[in-house]
């Protein structure tokens, strides 16, 4: 166990799917890389403390967080479908917790969300809303986040975009995320060290580059 | 034909009755609709089945019970005359009887309206540090809203509506406790069949324009 890095140790039984996970990296920016249905949305949630039917251990940024609630674990959460507040305007849903206004301005504009500020939700795209799901995570002045596919809608432009602002948000701020994605292109952009899951298992820990070409070689890489 | 001298005393008494009898079964409905919708417990059906009751039991039967209640005669009746709170043949028993018949529409418009809030959004604002009242404010009790007042419409043209329970607890007390469903049935024991008619009108527009706002409420909101 590394008590100065990230570790965590799951394990669930679900109808079908038996996860039993511990993997532990050092890295500030870390993927949780494999196929579709491996496990790795649940491990995000579990980190997140929103999964009752998962146990175990997680420390992150040396910080044991097991046992408490979601509201205290000091991690932002950008989820594949954004969840984005429907009641609420782009405007709200970036503010909506917050702890430096002052930034939406910047924000906004590197994310390329000025324009849709004040409309709702309801007829965003999903790369603009995935955009918004990520001005709201980097605005809750959270220092470590939990990053499930966070670029998969955008398109190929602003992809390479976002990326770039994001490793500068990184650099700037300190930022820690730990990234799940099937995708090697999105994870070889955002890790430095990858986590390689399979059907609710660890398969390996490794630098990025090393990580994906395993993948590779062993037709790890998903459809 | 002329209209009845007290048509415009006796709606305004039947809104006002409707209105605080559907405030009165809000609370309580939601807390019951939250209740069902978000956990499965034991004896969750058995409660369900009974608080939904009055929707399907003779309002008159409905009366019979909210008049061995707060009757008087009974325990509790004299407990509450005893702190000032006399229910039979006043305004206030026809609120309690409206209260009670609305309470099952009201409720189920607040279990519709929590059920369709996505425990994703709540789970994603407590990421974000959100207690749970802030969660409940902000987040649960907007998106339940149209439900909430879907129901809320549908319980106060219930309470407009309400006959059986209200002539049982609070009687047909000329400029009292008239509501417009009883001034409906007064006037047709008295042969005043234009008045009756008249009461009756106004009730039904009543209806039509809450039937229709509940609606419009939930077309918007989809």
């Amino acid at each position: 166990m590394n008590h100065t890095g990230n570790h965590f140790s799951l394990r669930a039984d679900f109808a079908g799917f038996r996860l039993r996970v511990d993997a532990a990296w050092s890295a500030h920016r870390a993927a949780l890389f494999g196929p579709s249905g491996s496990g790795k949305s649940t491990i995000l949630e579990a980190l997140l403390g929103l999964r009752a039917d998962v146990d175990g251990e997680v420390i992150l940024a040396g910080r044991s967080i097991a046992g408490i609630r979601p509201q205290h674990r000091d991690l932002g959460w950008v989820p594949q479908d954004a969840a984005l507040f429907p009641h609420r305007s782009v405007r709200e849903n970036l503010l909506f917790a917050a702890r430096d206004g002052q930034r939406l301005g910047h924000i906004a504009e590197a994310l390329q969300l000025g324009p849709l500020l004040e409309r709702r939700t309801a007829g965003l795209s999903g790369g603009e809303r995935q955009r918004v799901a990520l001005g709201r995570a980097l605005l809750s002045g959270r220092r470590f986040l939990l990053l499930d596919e966070p670029l998969a809608s955008l398109d190929r432009g602003l992809r390479k975009h976002v990326a770039e602002f994001l490793l500068e948000e990184a650099r700037e701020r300190s930022l820690r995320w730990l990234l799940v994605s099937h995708d090697a292109e999105e994870v070889h952009r955002l890790a430095d060290q990858t986590i390689l899951i399979r059907d609710g298992a660890i398969e390996a820990v490794m630098e990025t580059r090393l990580a994906l070409e395993r993948a590779l070689a062993t037709a790890l890489q998903p459809d | 034909m002329s209209l009845p001298p007290d048509l415009l005393e006796i709606t305004l008494r039947s809104l006002w009755v409707a209105g605080l009898g559907t405030l009165l079964a809000l609370g309580p409905a939601l807390a019951f609709g939250a209740l069902f919708a978000r956990r499965r417990f034991a004896g969750r059906l058995v409660l369900r089945t009974l608080l939904l009751l009055p929707m399907v039991l003779p309002p008159v039967a409905v009366g019979l019970f909210l008049l061995r209640a707060v009757g008087p005669r009974w325990p509790m009746g004299e407990w509450l005359a005893s702190i000032g709170f006399d229910a039979v043949l006043t305004l206030r028993g026809a609120v309690l009887a409206a209260a009670v018949m609305c309470f099952p529409l009201v409720l189920l418009g607040a279990e519709r309206g929590f059920a369709a809030v996505p425990a994703r959004l709540e789970q994603l604002a407590a990421t974000l540090g959100t207690s749970r009242a802030r969660i409940w404010l902000r987040v649960t009790l907007p998106l339940a809203l149209p439900g909430i007042l879907y129901g809320a419409v549908f319980g106060f043209a219930r309470c407009l509506g309400e006959f059986g329970a209200t002539v049982l607890v609070a009687g047909i007390v000329p400029g009292r406790t008239e509501t417009l469903s009883t001034a409906v049935y007064a006037a047709i024991e008295r042969f005043d069949h234009g008045a009756a008619m008249a009461y009756a009108a106004v009730s039904i527009a009543l209806a039509a324009i809450l039937v229709f706002s509940a609606e419009r409420l939930l077309e918007r909101a989809r």
